[in-house]
Formats: structure tokens, sequence, C-alpha cells
């Protein structure tokens, strides 16, 4: 009978290492991108081009990260980057817990069926809808502004509501009917109960808003005209001409640009894991 | 966090955010509070004429006191995008470059102002520009704007391989389909394997190659576009005609004749190395030639101004003409505008500024910074002057402006056009053997995909 033992536990040992020499494989597929972005943002030019991508940088070459921030605007972009996506970012929360509420736990009549219909919105595409916004955000003279960049996303978006209302309705209907009959106002429930219960779900509609409009570029870009409104996607594509592009500059821009997220990354990542099974459909 | 800190936060944010929108302009909107001041946005694509472009507008400023301009560079992959969505929403830049694939379009949707009668009432003499370029931007008697440069396509190579192997620099070089002429013969001598065999030697191994003679990318205004002229085949037969015209036995001959320098003499380097389909979407032969995989690059002068300008302390650059075909010399010409908003509300202070960047001072300003070459023909010297003082010959570029020239196919429909072209030729430029595509599927495709196009003849 040992015989059998010790040849299933070598399999299963080869098994593992198999699988876990795939896995090296596929995230180094991933990483690698990344690696020779970082590679390249410190190197100059007739070096991105001349050595192979995968020979790391032989000193620092700050020179690209100092044209980036010093005549490239950057740190300007990367202010308003940070400005309008933190105003996005709380605002869909907060709208978005209200109107997941409203869907998920207030009777009113026809709720389920305008909760469909505004579900509906996810499959218009953004074209059909970019023109509109524009000729309302010029009718309000808000063209230009750093309000015409989170506006049309600040109040709430559908899949995150969809997410919250999903969640809410798993909370025991007995808990908020005990809140009721105890006096409290539906303001006070979604305050002290639905909130404080519904914490994984509000991180992860956080960071979803919070990438999203990190990475948003075509609504920025539509309805901004001077350098002084640009955000980081918009600074990082203008390093590309029709015929020409300046990778030294726009590889350090990369880099300026993913830094924060992956600093986001790597504090929440937690939170991000748990996230993968909450956008789950329940 | 409860729900009233969570708000407060929120509004605390959004009140910031708010707080600074308040104190920005909306410089898209200009301003008419006072009758003598005007605030224009002006918008182009490119960094690096930016700079220059910035320059000659401040100069402007200073002599319009009443006038001031914000500059707003768009990332050309977006550009007509956004510019077009914001005509459909009756607003847009006052001032904007166009380019000549877009021309037609915009004609016909009336997105540029007619300017021949203020080019009249100003006196302004067009005959000191370019003549092709005033005809590429005239259409039934209307102009919609000032030449103020142009571009030709030419070959730059690397001076220290050529003097490295000793390979003669072709100052006139020609090509054939049946024998590939002094242009396959020059190709040869600079490709050379990594023994260091060069492809006209029994020796060469062509699965071995350390550097390539030359590229040429599946597109029109830097690769195929001149080749077919050579040898008397162009896109369009005329500017607005309505049929495309390179469906013919020559074409296929000279596309055959490229097809063969990548896979069968392998001296230019298999179009898998230049990006999606081959058309060098990433400016990947300017990494090529600049990492010595390739001798030359066929290119146009605008590169010059953005990477080359650092390569060019590895190795010098040099630049030749476009070797001749059957039918001589011939180079893809184009050149740019600057149209003016028929919305806009200024649209004396844009006029003014249209005549500003059209004129000599500032294109002379442009030249001599080496930003482009002036479509004033007397201001070219100063281009070329800067670019010997940083030691490139630019000669090549100004040789072909005063050759013979094709403008780009400028018809409507054309942009998707060419793009349908190009997704269509891509099986020549990727694969070897005998053409999967022939010209005439090519057409065919780019016609049926084209409504526009199809329907363009009105005009011609």
């Amino acid at each position: 009978m040992s015989a059998p033992t010790v040849l299933s536990t070598g399999g299963r040992t080869i098994r593992i290492t198999v699988l876990y020499l795939i896995l090296t494989a596929i995230a180094l597929v991933f990483m690698v991108p990344y690696i020779f972005t970082v590679f390249a943002a410190f190197k100059p030019i007739s070096q991105i081009f001349t050595e192979p991508a995968w020979i790391p940088p032989k000193s620092l070459f700050f020179a690209n990260f100092r044209y980036d921030f010093v005549s490239g605007e950057f740190l300007r972009y990367l202010a308003n980057t940070a400005l309008v996506t933190i105003a996005l970012t709380l605002g869909q929360v907060v709208f978005s817990v209200m109107g997941a509420y409203a869907f998920a736990r207030l009777n009113f009549p026809g709720r389920d069926k305008l909760f469909w219909v505004y579900l509906m919105t996810l499959m218009v595409p953004n074209a059909v809808t970019i023109i509109p916004l524009y000729a309302m955000m010029r009718v309000a003279h808000l063209l230009n502004t750093y309000w015409a960049i989170f506006l049309p996303y600040v109040l709430g978006a559908p899949y995150t509501i969809f997410l919250m209302r999903q969640f809410f309705r798993n909370i025991p209907q007995e808990v908020i009917d005990a809140a009721r009959v105890d006096g409290c106002s539906e303001w006070r429930i979604l305050a002290r109960i639905i909130v404080p219960l519904s914490k994984p779900v509000i991180v992860t509609a956080t960071l979803i808003a919070f990438v999203f409009g990190w990475n948003n570029f075509l609504w920025p870009l539509i309805v901004t005209n001077s350098q002084s409104h640009y955000v980081l996607t918009i600074g990082l594509a203008n390093f590309q001409s029709n015929m020409n592009s300046q990778w030294n500059y726009s590889l350090a821009a990369s880099v300026i640009t993913l830094f924060p997220l992956a600093v986001i990354f790597a504090v929440f990542q937690r939170h991000i894991i748990r996230s993968i099974s909450l956008t789950q459909i329940r | 966090m409860n729900a009233r800190k969570f708000l407060s936060v929120w509004v605390a944010g959004l009140a910031a955010a708010g707080g600074i929108a308040a104190c920005s302009s909306n410089s898209s909107t200009t301003q008419t509070g006072s009758a003598t001041h005007a605030h224009l946005t002006y918008a182009l694509w490119d960094p690096n004429e930016e700079v220059g472009y910035k320059k000659s507008i401040a100069v402007f400023e200073k002599a319009h006191p009443g006038i001031t301009v914000s500059v707003v560079q768009i990332p050309y992959p977006n550009y007509q995008q956004k510019l077009q969505q914001e005509f459909t929403s009756g607003s847009g830049p006052d001032i904007f470059w166009v380019n000549t694939p877009w021309l037609s379009t915009w004609i016909k949707e009336g997105l540029m102002t007619n300017l021949a009668p203020d080019i009249a009432k100003a006196h302004i003499n067009m005959s000191q520009y370019i003549p092709s370029l005033v005809s590429l931007h005239t259409y039934k008697g209307a102009i919609y704007g000032l030449p103020k440069d142009w571009d030709t396509i030419a070959v730059y190579y690397n001076e220290n391989y050529f003097a490295q192997h000793h390979i003669p620099v072709p100052r006139t070089w020609s090509w054939n389909t049946t024998s590939g002429g002094s242009f396959l013969h020059t190709l040869q001598l600079a490709t050379i394997d990594k023994n260091g065999v060069n492809a006209t030697s029994t020796k060469f191994s062509p699965s071995d190659v350390a550097t390539y003679g030359a590229e040429m990318d599946n597109a029109m205004q830097t690769g195929w576009g001149n080749f077919l002229a050579e040898d008397g085949v162009f896109t369009i037969p005329r500017p607005f005609a309505s049929t495309v015209s390179f469906d013919s036995a020559k074409a296929d001959q000279v596309l055959q004749f490229v097809r063969d320098l990548m896979y069968k003499w392998h001296v230019l380097i298999p179009g898998s190395e230049l990006g999606s389909n081959a058309t060098d979407p990433s400016s990947e032969n300017n990494a090529l030639f600049a990492a010595g995989k390739i001798a030359m690059q066929i290119g146009g002068d605008w590169e010059t101004t953005g990477t080359f300008a650092d390569v060019g302390k590895k190795f010098k650059i040099g630049v030749i003409p476009l070797p001749a075909g059957p039918d001589g010399t011939w180079s893809v010409f184009n050149g740019l505008i600057d149209a003016i908003n028929p919305h806009t509300p200024n649209f004396k202070a844009a006029w003014e500024l249209e005549q500003w960047l059209g004129s000599p001072a500032s294109e002379k300003i442009m030249g001599a910074g080496g930003y482009v070459w002036p479509a004033i023909p007397g201001l070219d010297p100063l281009f070329a002057k800067y670019w010997a003082s940083k030691g490139v010959d630019m000669s090549g570029f100004l040789a072909e402006s005063k050759g013979n020239l094709t403008n780009w196919p400028n018809t409507p429909g054309m942009n998707q056009g060419l793009t349908d072209m190009q997704r269509d030729m891509g099986p020549i430029w990727l694969g070897p053997g005998s053409l999967a595509q022939t010209s005439g599927d090519v057409a065919t495709a780019a016609k049926d995909a084209n409504h526009d196009l199809s329907t363009a003849g009105a005009g011609s």
C-alpha cells in the first residue's frame, strides 16, 4: 500500500510544480510590460531605442520625469486628476448608496420597473450620450471646468447601484423593521444600519469609481480646452503625434500615472480581492 | 463612517473642486465684453510644432494687444473625433489645424470658413506659396486656409553604418520591377547578416539578418503611395474624384516587387516588424532605425524634429531622395492649413491670427527654429540651415519638393477609404509568396466600404 502513496505524493508534487510554473509564466506575461515601462522611464531616448527593453537602466536617469513635471505640467495634471477623481468617487458612492437603498428597501409604485429601466442605461454606448452631454455642459457654461469632467458621473452609476442593491437586499428585513418600530427615520436607518453593514460593497464601489475616474480619457478630452484643466490621461496621450511619438516622456508619464493606482492597490489589496467575489451576481 | 460624516466629506470634496472650478476661466468661450478684446482657442496636435507655434503666437499677441490666444494640443488619434463632437454641439476652437485626410469631408460638412473673399480683400499674394499647396486647399473657388508648411518623403540613412561598411551613398538611384535596379543593389549592400556577409553574396544568410537595408510601411504617404506614383499609378485620378485608380496590373507589379524586396531578396525588413498590419502605428520604424536594425528609413521630414533629434546623437543621419521608378522620382506631398470655425464669434481676430500664421514673418520663425518647412519657398533655406547646424542634411526633402509631386488623395471619405485600403493590403506586407490581395481587391473594398467616396464625384 505504501508504493501508491509515494507515487501519488510524487505525482501531486509534480502537478503543483507544473501548476506553479504555469502561473509564474502567466504572471510574468502580465508583469513584463510594466517592468519594461519602468526600465524605459529611467533611460534617455537613445538608449530606449538602442537597447533591448529587458535591460535595466545603468543609472537612474531622471530627465524624463523632470521634463514631464517641469515642461510637461504633469504636477498640474496629477493634481487635476486627483481632484476630479476624488469628487467623482465621493459623489458616486454617496448617491449610489441612496439610490440602491431606495431600490432595495423603500416601497413605492413602479420601483422595480424603474430600476430595470435605469439598469438598461448600462447598455447604452458612451458615444450615444456624449454629444447631448457635451451640449448640456455648453448650455450650463461648464465647458473647460472641473465640474464638467466629473458631474456626469457624480450622481451614481447603474453598475454600482445594481451591485449595492443586491448587497442591501441580503441584509435581513427584520433588522430594518425593528429600527422602524423603534422610530428610526429612513435616513437614520441608512446611516446607522445599512452603511455600517455594507462596508465591503462600499469599498468596492469606491475602488471601481476611483479607478474609472483616474483612467477616464475621452470625456475629459472632449470637455476641456486648456492645459490648466487637463488630466493625466490627456497629458499622456499628448505625447503621441500623428507620425511621431515621444516615447521617453510618454513612458515616464505612464509611471507617474500608474504609481498612485499601484499604491492604492497595495493598500487596499484585501478589499480588492474581496470585491472580486462581491461583483459576482447573487 | 456614518452617513452624516460620509456626506460632509463628500460636500467638502465637491466644494473644493467647485472652488477651484470657479476660479478657472472657460477659455473655449471667447470674451466679448470689450469690442477690442478677443480670446481665441487654437487647436493643433503636434507637441514638437506646438513649441514653435507658441513662440510665433507670442509675437502675434505683442503686436495685437486686443487678442489673446490659447493653444490647445489634442492627441492626433482623437483630434478629428473631439473637433467633430464640438462642432456638432455648435462649439469648437476658433481656429484649428486641418490635415488633408479630413479636408474634403470637412468641406462637405461646412466646418471651415471660405476665406477667398477675405484673402482678396486683404490683397494676400497667394502666389508667394507653393502652388500645389494652394490648389490642395481650394475647391470650386473657395479657399479654406493659408498654407503654412509642407512635407515630402525621402530616405534617412545611417551615415556611420554606410561609412563602416563602405557602402557608396546613392545620390541618384532607381528601381524597376524586372531587375530591381540600383535601388535593390544598394539595399543588398546595406543588408548584412550576423556573420557580416551582405545580401549580394551567396553566403548571405537571410534567416539571420543583423541589419536590413531599409523598411517600407503599409502606408500611402510614407510607403506605397510614392512607389506606385513612380510607376504611374495614383490612388485617385484627380482631387475630389469618386473612384480610386490604383487597381491596375502595374500596381500589382509594384506591390509584388515590394513584397519580393521583403521575402524574396530579404532586403526590406519584414512587414511583421512594423506593427499591426505593417502600418507602423507606433513609429516602429523610428525604433528599428535607431536600434540599427535597418540602415535606411523611408520617412517624412517631420520625423526629424522628434525622436531623430536625440537618436542623431548616437550616429550621424543623412537624407537622400527616394529612388526613381520607371516614371522618375515622385513624392507624396502634403501641407497643413489653419481653418477658421464658421461659427466663431471672433472671426476678425481669428482672421488676424490666420494671416499672421501664414505670413512670411511667422513662417520665418517656424522655419528658422527647425519646426517645419515653410510654405513660402524663399524661406525654405532657413529650415535646411537649422538642421545643417545640427549635423543633418535635409536637402533631400527640399530636392523632392522641386520635383514630381503627388498630393495626398483628397476626396470625401478618403480618410476611411485609406484605412480600409491599408487593412486590406496587410496580407501583401505580412507573408511571402504571390499577392494574396490584388490592388483590384483592395480598391473594391475601399469603394464598397465608403459611401462618401463612391458618391464624391460631384466636384470632379
